[in-house]
């Protein structure tokens, strides 16, 4: 089972590897192409379905959830990025044909999050008895799942602000400018993508808070790094809610907000790794 | 079955002439037949837009075909044909297939790589075929003009590039909003760049227009073309609130729009994004507009520069184009070939003595010891037969050939002795 589990990976991620080529060549090319189109559609779907293969075989294999270490957590992390992209364009790509070209950004950091994966691979990994309850099954998997909708938030704030720069530049008629989406599309994408994430921070904070309350009797701990880190967090993305829907800041503000808060979210995941934090075992999830 | 091409163009006919010759989609089925009751006209196809009206025909003899090709157009429109012999330029055989091709390719269009005419001869086509105008060659000869120009599109960037200050503009808004249905338009001041500008808005959905100038009237009667609102141009700024896209041209000598005026409109728009065309010279919009957030500006010369570069762009993907067309052209050509009735005979004596040859040789293997008397009188009869079978198919096929539409039998000849694999005679 875990050789099929691999041998798929790697199919995962050879099927990633060649749909980023597709998309940077089609990202550059002049004109349209059907033919790499085609290709780069054919090869994301084979990804994701690869890669949801992956998951669902590690699932089988522990019984409770699929995370035993953090190359099941990763190939997770990757396949949630690759989720919520797709659900993107599902739902957009009929109005807004040019939301196929963030796929230039979304694939190599699919292929990244995998070579990470990879590095950290463990042979015969089981679920350590830690972690094998349904309330931390939750936590981990909206945990992950937030971090997949910030990534791909943070890809259309980044797009976002390639296009404004673009414009503003008075560029807005060469190449780059013209493949991407148009900024509405690139902002409306940042929120619905960072909302979603804020959803399962949520969540992700009041399991914690509530396993917590089980296992060591309280519900917050300011000396727990992790906690107090996904804590700015969450204070970071409300913020860009209230800047851009109360205080109607749309645009370059709220972008830069969403990146700040992506900055938090990555340090957030370091935490384990450069304190001494409760949440060791969680290195590298 | 000689193909001629006959017509007038934007590159040789002035506009009076074009539009007296022009047919419009129609009268195209009774122009067609008039054409067609021509005896030397087997078959036709009309092409006619606005900036060329242009002649496909099939026919049996090359001059004969010109001159009634003239005399349609003057009768059909009762025209003086001295008026017009000057401007219209003929075309035969191979010249003919390339300017078809190139036409399809928008390589003969004014504006190069404009997407329109690819359809536009498609209909022509369309509906001289409906109309029982066209057959085997000018079937495969517009079927294989739009291959040419789809191909054309599809691997060139021919048509990609914004060519002309309007449609630029309205690409630049979609960059900025997704889409334009729905969205308002305020035009400042009324010049006639900006009503072509405001067309290319309102035919990509942009709604409502708002019409402001000096003089009052003078925005009434463009919003009144527009179904639009006039407005009052000291009450402009309070209604740009609700604008998404400002074109402005007035003639104003200084900043109609200054970066004040764009912060307050930007408080009371809660920092909606707003596109601002400038199209006046001298400016309209104070350049430092441009530094407010969401706002954006682009004045003639950034439509212009890139308008310019594009066109360059354009030229050097004509080159490209030319290439796809040359290589079209020649496979067209060669499919046309097939048809000739002379190669056909030939090729029809070569398979039937190659057969001959073959069964003789088997033939006289088994008959051990023949005299040389014997072996002649044997193969005298093979070939008595063989050319005696063909004499009478060949005979009747060179005649035909020279009537109306006789390349049918030749194609039915190469079907039928299966001449070629490839030149299947199933598109008549």
């Amino acid at each position: 089972m875990e050789k099929l589990e691999v041998i798929i990976f790697w199919l995962a991620l050879v099927s990633a590897g060649i749909t980023s080529l597709f998309y940077v060549r089609l990202f550059f090319i002049k004109g349209e192409s059907t033919i790499y189109h085609r290709l780069a559609s054919i090869f994301s779907i084979a990804t994701l379905i690869s890669i949801a293969i992956v998951v669902a075989l590690q699932w089988l294999r522990t019984g409770l959830h699929p995370f035993t270490g953090p190359f099941s957590a990763k190939v997770f992390y990757a396949f949630s990025v690759l989720l919520v992209f797709s659900v993107f364009e599902a739902l957009y790509s009929k109005k807004v044909p040019r939301i196929k070209s963030v796929g230039v950004l979304i694939f190599p950091t699919v292929v990244l999050l995998m070579l990470l994966a990879w590095s950290q691979f463990e042979a015969s990994s089981s679920l350590p008895p830690a972690l094998s309850s349904f309330r931390v099954f939750v936590h981990i998997s909206s945990a992950i799942l937030a971090y997949g909708s910030y990534t791909v938030g943070t890809i259309f704030a980044v797009i976002y602000l390639v296009q404004e720069n673009q414009l503003k530049r008075k560029r807005g008629l060469q190449g780059t400018s013209q493949k991407l989406p148009s900024l509405e599309t690139a902002e409306l994408a940042t929120h619905r993508a960072l909302g979603i994430g804020l959803i399962f921070t949520v969540i992700l904070l009041l399991t914690g808070m509530f396993t917590a309350q089980m296992v060591w009797g309280r519900m917050w701990d300011w000396q727990e790094p992790r906690e107090v880190s996904a804590l700015i967090m969450f204070i970071v993305y409300s913020f860009y809610f209230i800047v851009r829907d109360v205080l109607g800041h749309r645009g370059r503000k709220s972008s830069y907000i969403a990146l700040i808060g992506f900055a938090v979210a990555i340090f957030t995941y370091f935490t384990p790794a450069l304190f001494t934090s409760l949440h060791a075992w969680g290195r590298g999830f | 079955m000689p193909i001629i091409g006959a017509g007038l163009s934007h590159k040789t006919a002035p506009v009076e002439i074009r539009e007296k010759l022009s047919i419009s989609e129609n009268k195209l089925p009774e122009a067609l037949s008039h054409l067609l009751s021509k005896d030397s006209i087997s078959e036709a196809v009309i092409l006619s837009t606005c900036n060329r009206t242009e002649i496909y025909a099939v026919t049996e003899e090359v001059d004969q075909g010109k001159a009634d090709i003239i005399d349609f157009l003057s009768e059909y429109h009762n025209f003086d044909r001295n008026a017009f012999v000057q401007a219209l330029y003929f075309f035969s055989e191979e010249q003919v297939v390339r300017h078809l091709f190139r036409v399809a390719s928008s390589l003969d269009s004014m504006v190069i790589g404009e997407a329109q005419i690819l359809g536009q001869v498609k209909d022509a086509y369309n509906i001289a075929y409906e109309n029982k105008a066209t057959s085997l060659v000018l079937n495969r000869l517009f079927r294989h003009a739009v291959e040419c120009g789809k191909r054309v599109r599809t691997e060139t960037a021919i048509g990609e590039a914004p060519v002309s200050v309007s449609y630029a503009a309205v690409q630049l808004a979609k960059n900025v909003f997704e889409t334009l249905v729905d969205r308002a338009v305020m035009v400042v001041g009324a010049g006639k760049m900006s009503v072509l500008t405001i067309k290319h808005l309102v035919s990509n959905g942009a709604n409502p227009i708002m019409v402001t100038n000096r003089t009052y009237e003078k925005a009434q009667e463009i919003a009144c073309e527009f179904n639009g609102i006039a407005v009052p141009f000291n009450e402009r700024f309070e209604k740009m609130a609700q604008a998404d896209i400002v074109i402005s041209s007035t003639g104003a000598q200084n900043y109609v729009i200054t970066a004040d005026d764009v912060r307050n409109l930007m408080k009371k728009r809660k920092g909606r994004p707003i596109f601002f065309i400038d199209i006046a010279v001298p400016r309209d919009v104070d350049p430092e507009v441009a530094e407010i957030e969401n706002v954006f500006v682009y004045d003639i010369d950034d439509l212009k520069n890139v308008v310019d570069e594009n066109l360059k762009e354009r030229k050097k993907e004509a080159e490209k184009a030319e290439k796809i067309v040359e290589e079209e052209v020649s496979e067209f050509l060669a499919w046309l070939a097939s048809l000739d009735v002379v190669p056909t005979i030939k090729e029809l004596n070569r398979i039937a003595n190659e057969i001959k040859e073959y069964e003789l040789e088997k033939a006289l293997k088994r008959l051990n010891g023949l005299n040389e008397d014997q072996v002649e009188i044997i193969r005298a009869l093979a070939h008595g037969i063989v050319n005696k079978m063909l004499h009478t198919p060949i005979v009747k096929v060179k005649e035909a050939a020279a009537r109306k539409r006789g390349y049918r039998y030749v194609v039915a000849l190469r079907y039928l002795f299966g001449l070629d694999e490839s030149g299947k005679g199933d598109e008549s």
